[in-house]
């Protein structure tokens, strides 16, 4: 639906109060003299209407009146401002101001994402409207009764078509057709047309036009209901990757359609992360998040701002929250703002959806790997409580031995997942929302009797690994005046880790948790905005560990000693306040032209008897609009993070007294818009760490400490991006990174390469739309190979009857050959009436090219070779849904 | 992850490795595969000698050269000898007896066919341990090094031959821990009257025949009092009773195994026969994971 539509439509909600002027968009701020407005490439369009009160007074006098507004419009396609342009007077202008406050916008866009805007919309306020459809038919049939009527719907979604152009002729006879349009509900009605066979035609650009004959017989009304086919669905929804206008520089938003047909992505848009500059290619199968050179376990996960362990499942091929249910994906590769804290590495943030669907819908996936069901909906007065449920589970667990047959080898993956979500989408000034979702991942291996796992009597038994998370997340934000606004959000939950080998290796943990993040906005003016928060994060781990042996013998290693097994379980409690503080300043008249957003985080985590650490993060980001078109930002920061769980747990009296992770981060980079649809964007970075928590070689007994906080490391590289947005039927983008991560462990060795470190990382993707609802893309990806250490010819340690390869070079001074890949993906919707169904497949890696992951050496390190990555694999799968 | 790659393999494009690996059982160059000590398990000046299972399939055993030492003059990877004291020893061809003691101080206890490695474990060898820590006490490290000989050497082992061009990778490094205790029921090897094939019993360095192709089964014939019972005393001073675990490692020339390992208490294995007729030497060795171990061989003639 266009703006314009939009708009009109939103006329005759009510009967009574109209807007007359269709809206002109601008830049915020801009002036002719400063600047051209950027071309926007969607302007907003009425997502939800609100009809004004219709002043008593005026009401009694008989009067019409148009006011014209001002609408100012935030980048999440909220009202923030309404200001009389046109007043009317008689209580139409605070009526209307009244009503717009509360109207909800889709964000409009230029090609840099989503963008605050500045509308015209002139409301309208008319007395005993004339009830729609507007008869355009001839002032001589206006009277005469209705013979034919109607209702225009469209096809696969049942969505009434407003304000639709609809015509009918005679069918035997044509000549000069008589014209309406639908109303709101997306009803017609003709009057007074003779007896006869008639042609109903609805059309208009962007549909396929759609006719019908029907009779209209004497004394009755004939009905006819239309349906109508949308030559772009999803369109609405699409909105791709942005840096958004946010403090944080380096932020990216990935949603909807657009990035859910990038190859391999298995139609998950948390998965194109790793498609965007800064993120390393993840070995296939791994799922390993490693963003600017950082650990894995650097980078942070949050659902709806709430931190989670996982954000794959098993794999690493699915993420762990449907894709129905995502709105957005908040990708930071770093330089993010004190919002986020604990992390030295990137954030990933998943935003669930908040708005539903009038219309109750129904979505069944299914593709290689699971299947899953997503309900959506809203229900009570004006639709004001909204829904949505999702489940998915995979099905391997059941295929695998259909496929493989009973040889007595047994691989169970299995997981699922849940989410359900209510959200208030009515009218009120204050938002509140909950979310209960989940997951659930098992992967468990077993062998036939007498398979032997390795020559180790101990190390026999089946391998299980189980992980879980759940959570209740409550969101609830008001204003408090007219400066001010509070959000809280607290959350509940248990994260779960079990890893089983046999009956001599258990490793079971949890953590009870509870998390409440409360944040107070604090906005005078348009020029500064300040954030301040508290994240209270508390909750009580508990563990139960067996080894096969005693972590002391583990420093004088000697496989012929006896092994006493040793366990230990317990729990342990954590706590601490995390505070941060955050002022959007924004000192030019054009509030776009220059921010500066410093802030402060502070760090506390206690832990009885381990450990308490504090630390503070004072954080700076600057954007400097320096002429349209040409965006600079830097950022610098330091970053803390605690040691992991288990690395602050010392058994007995002994105190883990491990401190905070740091990184001193910086980067500076510029956005250049090249036109309407393309953006280049080139970032440098910077991050020298300190303090990292390495292993202890001193560590003797248990009298030792097992880790110590002196290793440091540096990273440091270019990101490049350029991105075409889907103007047309193209999308697209090049991604390029460049760069180096190093660590050095103790402060007497050397440095090396980090594990993980890939110098070149280049991924191109495209998208086109082919008519008939198909769609085709690819990507091509190369990435320089991971580093390895070369082994050779080793000596034979005959009581393990194994080789210990001799090094023959440094750590990581090798490194796999590189990586390249091409993969496909292709798209067909077929759209029924009611439903409509989505095939689609991913090729990945149609040059069958080799793509080492892993290298591998023979008994005796004589002989090398590398596990095969990415294999050549069709992927197919399909999605039906359903509308009521 | 796994099931992905499984998955990934039954639609016909495996995950895995690029290329195939030689593999650990199939013996195809000089090879050491076991080396048991004599006591299995020594106390302070006890005399431990050696032997070892040194394989090389279609050339002789050159020569097997013998270090020992205790803890402190090893690495992760067996004895750490000075380098330098070989070297000058063999400067010029031959060695004096101040170059043998030199030698001896060293830690060479052997040189076969030559010397009959032996080694008599310090009487201090315990010395610097608790009294309570000597009952379990700690592992010495023994090396072994097999050279490769040539095909023209006397009768018995044949020399080696320098001069031919021996590279450091011909040399077959090994090592070996022998476990050094006051222990007073020291462990001991345990011990393998054959192997069945099928259920008849070859006895060491037997012979039997299998048709091409064909699978047999292969049982390791282990005395019952191989397995001994012993007693672990904790940390916690704790007296547990213990029996050895014991576990089979599978060599062949050719054919293949089920699986090259085996482990109590399914330690039968299965071996398919090469599909053309020939001889195919085998292998097993048994170990006790305290030290102890013993081995036989066998020929297959395949028809």
């Amino acid at each position: 639906m266009s703006p314009l539509l939009a708009l009109v439509c939103a006329a005759w909600a009510g009967g009574d109060a109209a807007p007359t002027v269709p809206p002109g968009a601008e830049a915020p701020g801009a002036t002719p003299d400063t600047a051209e407005p950027p071309p926007l490439v969607a302007a907003p369009e009425v997502l939800s209407f609100v009809q004004a009160e219709y002043p008593p007074e005026a009401r009694a006098a008989g009067r019409e009146a148009s006011v014209l507004l001002g609408i100012e419009i935030d980048a999440a396609g909220r009202v923030v401002d309404v200001q009389v342009l046109a007043p009317a007077g008689d209580g139409f202008d605070a009526a209307a101001v009244d009503a717009a406050r509360r109207m909800v916008f889709s964000p409009a866009r230029d090609a840099s994402g989503p963008v605050p805007v500045v509308i015209e919309f002139a409301y309208g306020f008319k007395l005993d409207a004339p009830p729609p459809p507007d008869p355009s038919a001839a002032s001589a049939v206006e009277e005469a009764p209705v013979t034919l009527d109607g209702q225009l719907l469209e096809m696969g979604t049942r969505r009434p078509l407003s304000s639709f152009p609809v015509s009918v002729e005679a069918a035997d006879a044509p000549g000069e057709p008589v014209a309406s349009r639908t109303d709101g509900a997306g009803r017609f009605a003709f009057r007074g047309l003779p007896p006869g066979r008639w042609r109903v035609r609805a059309a208009q650009p962007g549909w396929d036009a759609v006719a019908q004959i029907v009779t209209v017989v004497p004394g009755e009304v004939t009905s006819a209901k239309l349906w109508v086919r949308n030559q772009a669905y999803g369109d609405a929804g699409i909105v791709g990757v942005y840096a958004v206008p946010t403090a944080d520089v380096s932020r990216r938003t990935i949603s909807m359609e657009e990035v859910r047909r990038v190859p391999g992505t298995f139609g998950d848009p948390v998965r194109v992360v790793q498609n965007l500059p800064g993120a390393a290619r993840a070995p296939f199968g791994t799922g390993l998040l490693v963003i600017r050179g950082s650990n894995p376990e650097d980078s942070g996960v949050y659902v709806d701002g709430i931190r989670i362990p996982y954000v794959y499942h098993l794999g690493g091929f699915a993420s762990v929250i449907n894709p129905d249910l995502v709105a957005a994906v908040d990708y930071l590769p770093g330089g993010f703002g004190p919002r986020y804290g604990r992390s030295m590495g990137g954030v990933i943030d998943v935003t669930t959806q908040s708005t539903f669907p009038e219309r109750t819908r129904v979505a069944w996936n299914t593709d290689l790997l699971d299947s899953g069901a997503v309900v959506a909906g809203s229900f009570g007065t004006e639709h004001q409580h909204g829904f949505g449920i999702a489940a998915r589970r995979s099905y391997i667990d059941a295929l695998l031995p259909v496929l493989l047959g009973d040889d007595g080898f047994t691989v169970k993956p299995r997981w699922y997942d849940y989410q359900a979500k209510y959200a208030y989408q009515g009218k009120a000034p204050w938002k509140a929302s909950a979310l209960l979702f989940g997951f659930d991942d098992v992967l468990t291996a077993s062998s036939p009797e007498g398979f032997a796992q390795g020559s180790d009597p101990s190390a026999q038994g089946d391998l299980g690994t189980h992980y879980s998370t759940h959570r209740l997340v409550l969101d609830a934000s008001v204003p408090l005046g007219e400066d001010w606004s509070l959000r809280l959000t607290p959350a509940f939950g248990r994260d779960s880790t079990d890893v089983l080998l046999g009956d001599q290796l258990r490793l079971v943990q949890g953590q009870w948790l509870a998390e409440v993040r409360a944040e107070a906005a604090w906005q005078p003016s348009d020029a500064l905005r300040v954030v301040q928060g508290v994240d209270f994060i508390g909750g009580r781990a508990d563990f139960d560990i067996l080894l096969p042996f005693n972590p002391e013998d583990l420093a004088s290693f000697d496989p012929l000693a006896e092994r006493e097994p040793y366990g230990i379980s317990g729990v342990q409690d954590g706590w601490g306040p995390d505070t941060y503080v955050l002022a959007e300043w924004r000192p030019l008249r054009d509030p776009d032209a220059l921010l500066v957003a410093p802030g402060l985080r502070g760090l506390f985590l206690d832990i009885p008897g381990e450990a308490r650490i504090l630390a503070a993060d004072p954080r700076l980001a600057m954007k400097w609009r320096t002429r349209p078109g040409t965006l600079l930002k830097g950022s610098v920061g330091l970053y803390h993070q605690p040691p992991q769980p288990f690395q602050l747990y010392r058994q007995g009296a002994m105190r883990a007294d491990l401190d905070a992770e740091q990184a001193l981060a910086s980067s500076v980079g510029i956005e250049q818009r090249l036109g309407p649809a393309m953006q280049l964007e080139v970032e440098a970075f910077h991050k020298a760490m300190r303090s990292l928590v390495v292993n202890n070689p001193g560590f003797r007994t248990l009298s030792d400490p097992l880790f110590l906080n002196e290793g440091v490391g540096r990273v440091y590289g270019v990101e490049a991006m350029l991105r075409r947005e889907r103007v047309g039927n193209l999308f697209g983008w090049v991604s390029y990174t460049l760069s180096r991560s190093e660590r050095k462990d103790h402060p007497d060795s050397d440095w090396y390469v980090f594990d993980v470190d890939q110098t070149h990382i280049f991924v191109a993707l495209a998208g086109y739309r082919l008519p008939y609802d198909v769609e085709v893309s690819g990507k091509a990806e190369y990435t320089t190979g991971n580093p390895t250490t070369p082994y050779d010819l080793g000596v034979y340690d005959v009581d393990q009857d194994r080789y210990r390869g001799f090094r023959t070079g440094a750590r990581n001074s090798q490194r796999l050959p590189p990586y390249a890949a091409l993969s496909l993906r292709a798209d067909k919707m077929f759209t029924f009436r009611t439903w409509q169904l989505s095939l689609y497949c991913d090729l990945l890696n149609v040059l069958r090219g080799t793509n080492p992951e892993f290298e591998v050496y023979n008994y005796d390190f004589t002989e090398r070779t590398y596990i095969r990555g990415l294999p050549f694999l069709p992927s197919p799968g399909f999605e039906a849904k359903f509308q009521w | 992850m796994v099931s992905v790659l499984l998955l990934a393999m039954l639609t016909g494009c495996g995950v895995g490795p690029v290329d195939t690996l030689s593999e650990a059982w199939r013996i195809d160059r000089l090879r050491v595969l076991g080396v048991a000590a004599e006591p299995a398990e020594a106390h302070p000046g006890d005399v431990v000698s050696f032997r070892a299972l040194v394989v090389s399939p279609g050339a002789p055993v050159g020569a097997v050269v013998w270090l020992a030492c205790l803890q402190g003059d090893a690495s992760g990877n067996g004895c750490t000898p000075d380098a330098s004291v070989f070297t000058e020893a063999f400067a010029d061809g031959a060695v004096d007896a101040a170059e043998q003691q030199a030698l001896q101080d060293a830690g060479l206890v052997g040189v076969e066919p030559f010397l009959a490695p032996s080694w008599t474990i310090p009487a201090t060898a315990l010395d610097g341990l608790p009294e309570d820590a000597r009952v379990e006490g700690f592992s010495a490290f023994v090396n072994v090094s097999a050279l490769p000989g040539t095909a023209d050497g006397a009768s018995g082992a044949a020399p080696v031959d320098v001069e031919a061009g021996l590279q450091a990778d011909d040399v077959e490094l090994a090592f070996k821990r022998l476990p050094i205790s006051s222990n007073p029921q020291p462990n001991r090897n345990p011990s393998l009257d054959g192997i069945e094939v099928d259920g008849v019993l070859v006895a060491d360095g037997g012979a039997v025949e299998v048709a091409a192709g064909a699978q047999v089964e292969l049982s390791p014939s282990i005395p019952d009092d191989s397995r001994e019972a012993y007693v672990f005393r904790t940390r916690a001073g704790v007296d547990e009773p213990r029996t050895e675990e014991l576990w089979v490692q599978w060599y062949a020339e050719d054919g293949a195994f089920e699986q090259d390992v085996s482990v109590d208490p399914f330690l039968d294995r299965a071996w398919t026969a090469p599909g053309s007729a020939g001889t195919v030497g085998m292998w097993v060795v048994v170990r006790d994971r305290r030290g102890g171990m013993a081995w036989t061989s066998l020929t297959v003639r395949v028809r």
